[in-house]
């Protein structure tokens, strides 16, 4: 047992950070910049970032993983997880994904739309994607389709937008066909993504927290030499470091252990970082003070990415009543 | 990055599952009453004897020498087994190797590793808790020997303990995180007094105080240079602070195992109870992630530092998520008198925020050494 990154994935991991930060902003203004959005697109794109789940070379999961805490940290506003997610699915059902595509999610973000869910669906992590993967179930298999993404959709996660799907055009993916199992397989694999994400969002929201009290002074001294204050700080940077550990165990656990297994600890890993997540967030717009509660400070920003990553394939209630359901089930 | 076992771990993890499956367990559940500590000396020594105990300690010492990473395995194996943790030592061990000489680690450590000599820990005193450096005890050179006056408070295992890691102060001028120094002490000799401390959950036999009155040690006994005691004090709480170290992950997932089973036999469960029972889970898989993170980090000769502050919040948490969990779940069956081992298990986990340093102190710890905070 070693669960020390390898070279290849720190190096994957500073690249992942380098192209996040080039095209961050650290202000809500900056947020929708279509010049950077595009950059990073680009980037991802020539990085072959976008492509890690296409083949069945080699174990890949870390590595996606360690993109998408990256692209979270710089709350990067280029679609990843989604397409990620596309890709990871076509492999898993034998075919090769169609080119800029994401998934379509049921209005409640739940799970993967069928046909006849489509019109109160939406393409998840839509930017610049031009379709949505949907599911057509046939007997004990599903096959899989696509359709156009249309216009915006609500707008809780600023960074990362969700959009209505065209109710027409829509195209089967011929040859596709996946089992319940790698259904379940492809959604480990997407709680222990998100899970990431939820990292990567809490992270940058911890920093720059902790940079605003080291700077904002009152009574003549810096808000971050307060006991009060303090603890905060350290409540949260152990809420990152149990999520860190959890992420690499999941992200690690879909490509190398069974199904059941991964799914646990995906559920695990997702439950645990959407809570400290959020947490972290809320502590984040706590030490901002009256700053924190603006739409200018950032920190809504960290919390509304984290509040729907959270939601995307079943939130903390659902996924709790699943993982107590498999314990009490072996017990 | 691989958690899998490789050749050898897989080997090890193999034997360990099948001594263990043919080895009947005595004990009960942890923590929640006396007949439990009353077989921690014979577990340490079965565990030792067969091969279980102190894997990855210097063989020198009467370890194997073995990456940390086999300590997570042991835990893993013990929780899957239902046994019961291993001994709580490794923060006295590592405290020795860093700051003793090699020949005081050649006449204590062995048979400290082996079991067939106890040790409890003499550091905080009733004046001196969180400020631990303020303490008073003091030990006096008197020829070939000290002499010790003071009084010693929450000394785990003090009751059947051969030795003491005492820290005493020995320069009453010098500043006082300077003036400590740590020694072997004898327990076993008129000065030294052991009173039993009965805890919330009605345990007497795991905590105690001592009373120390012109207590002897030979100065050969003393394990650090005069005055080198707070920077083994340092090692042995960062250790203490460490789960990896304490093996508690092993004594969560074996309450939870428990409490699943008992809680799936009862006809109606609350939202409440589920809910507080996936939350412990959730909290003990990621503290057993956790674990396997950083005895992964020791495998590039990273010595624990200031971090086992953050290990160890992690770990009260993870404690008291599952002490909730048992009191949601089944403290019911306390009131009717036919089992209280559930409402012990949460009244024991009140005590995580507090041994080994407070949950209040560790963040401090977190504050100024990690973030490196402004003090002012």
């Amino acid at each position: 047992m070693d669960a020390r990154l390898t070279d290849e994935q720190r190096s994957v991991r500073d690249t992942a950070a380098r192209m996040a930060q080039k095209s961050a902003t650290t202000t809500v203004n900056g947020l929708g910049k279509t010049r950077s959005i595009d950059q990073l697109a680009r980037d991802l794109a020539a990085s072959g970032f976008n492509e890690l789940r296409a083949s069945d070379a080699g174990p890949t999961g870390v590595e996606v993983a360690l993109v998408a805490e990256q692209l979270a940290s710089a709350a990067a506003e280029a679609s990843f997880i989604g397409p990620t997610l596309a890709v990871d699915l076509c492999r898993r059902a034998g075919i090769v994904a169609p080119s800029s595509c994401t998934i379509a999610l049921t209005g409640d973000l739940a799970r993967l739309a069928t046909q006849h869910e489509l019109p109160a669906a939406v393409a998840f992590d839509s930017a610049s994607v031009s379709r949505a993967l949907y599911l057509t179930p046939s007997g004990d298999t599903f096959g899989l389709a696509s359709v156009p993404v249309g216009a915006g959709a609500s707008a809780v996660d600023l960074t990362r937008p969700l959009a209505r799907l065209s109710q027409e055009d829509s195209a089967e993916l011929a040859g596709a066909a996946l089992s319940a199992d790698d259904l379940a397989a492809w959604r480990a694999f997407g709680h222990a993504v998100l899970s990431a994400d939820l990292l990567g969002s809490a992270r940058a929201a911890h920093l720059a927290t902790v940079a605003y009290a080291t700077g904002r002074t009152q009574y003549g001294r810096p808000v971050a030499s307060f006991q009060a204050v303090q603890h905060l700080l350290a409540e949260s940077l152990v809420l990152l470091e149990g999520a860190e550990s959890a992420v690499s165990c999941a992200s690690w656990a879909v490509d190398a252990e069974p199904a059941a297994a991964a799914i646990d600890t995906a559920l695990v890993s997702k439950l645990y970082c959407t809570s400290a997540a959020r947490t972290i967030s809320e502590i984040a717009i706590q030490v901002h003070g009256g700053i924190g509660n603006t739409w200018e400070c950032m920190a809504h920003i960290h919390l509304r990415r984290a509040l729907l990553a959270g939601q995307v394939l079943g939130d903390e209630g659902a996924l709790m009543e699943e993982l107590v359901e498999h314990r009490l089930r072996a017990a | 990055m691989d958690y899998r076992d490789d050749a050898a771990e897989a080997d090890f993890r193999s034997r360990l599952r099948t001594w263990l499956s043919t080895h009947a367990l005595k004990a009960g559940l942890p923590s929640t009453d006396d007949e439990y500590w009353a077989h921690a000396a014979e577990w340490h020594t079965d565990l030792y004897n067969a091969g279980w105990f102190g894997v990855s300690f210097p063989t020198r010492y009467g370890g194997q020498g073995l990456s940390p990473v086999y300590e997570a395995i042991v835990d893993d194996e013990l929780a899957w087994a239902g046994a019961p943790p291993k001994p709580s030592l490794g923060y006295i061990v590592h405290g020795m190797l860093r700051h003793a000489s090699i020949d005081i680690c050649e006449r204590f450590l062995p048979s400290m590793i082996a079991g067939t000599e106890r040790w409890c820990q003499g550091f905080s005193e009733p004046e001196a808790g969180s400020d631990l450096a303020g303490l008073r005890t003091a030990a006096v050179r008197d020829g070939d020997e000290y002499v010790v006056n003071g009084h010693k408070v929450w000394t785990s295992y003090s009751d059947v303990a051969d030795w003491c890691v005492l820290l005493a102060r020995t320069d009453t001028q010098a500043p006082k995180h300077k003036g400590l120094t740590a020694f072997a002490m004898p327990m076993d000799q008129p000065g030294v007094t052991q009173r039993p401390l009965k805890m919330i959950n009605g345990v007497s036999n795991e905590f105690g105080e001592l009373l120390l009155d012109d207590a002897r040690i030979p100065a050969a006994n003393r394990i650090t240079e005069p005055g080198g005691g707070w920077a083994m004090a340092m090692t042995v709480l960062n250790h203490e602070r460490s789960p990896a170290d304490l093996g508690y992950t092993a004594r969560y997932s074996r309450i939870l195992r428990e409490l699943e089973r008992h809680v799936a036999e009862q006809p109606r469960v609350s939202s409440l109870a589920r809910h507080a029972l996936g939350n412990a889970y959730v909290h003990s898989e990621v503290l057993r992630m956790h674990v396997k993170r950083r005895l992964s980090e020791r495998l590039s000769n990273h010595e624990p530092g200031p971090e086992g502050a953050i290990d160890k919040l992690l770990m009260t948490t993870t404690e008291q998520a599952v002490g909730n969990a048992a009191r949601q779940g089944g403290i019911a069956r306390a009131f009717d008198g036919s089992d209280s081992s559930w409402l012990n298990i949460y009244l024991y986990s009140r005590a995580a925020t507090v041994m080994g340093g407070t949950s209040q102190i560790q963040k401090n710890v977190i504050a100024s050494q990690i973030l490196k905070l402004p003090n002012r």
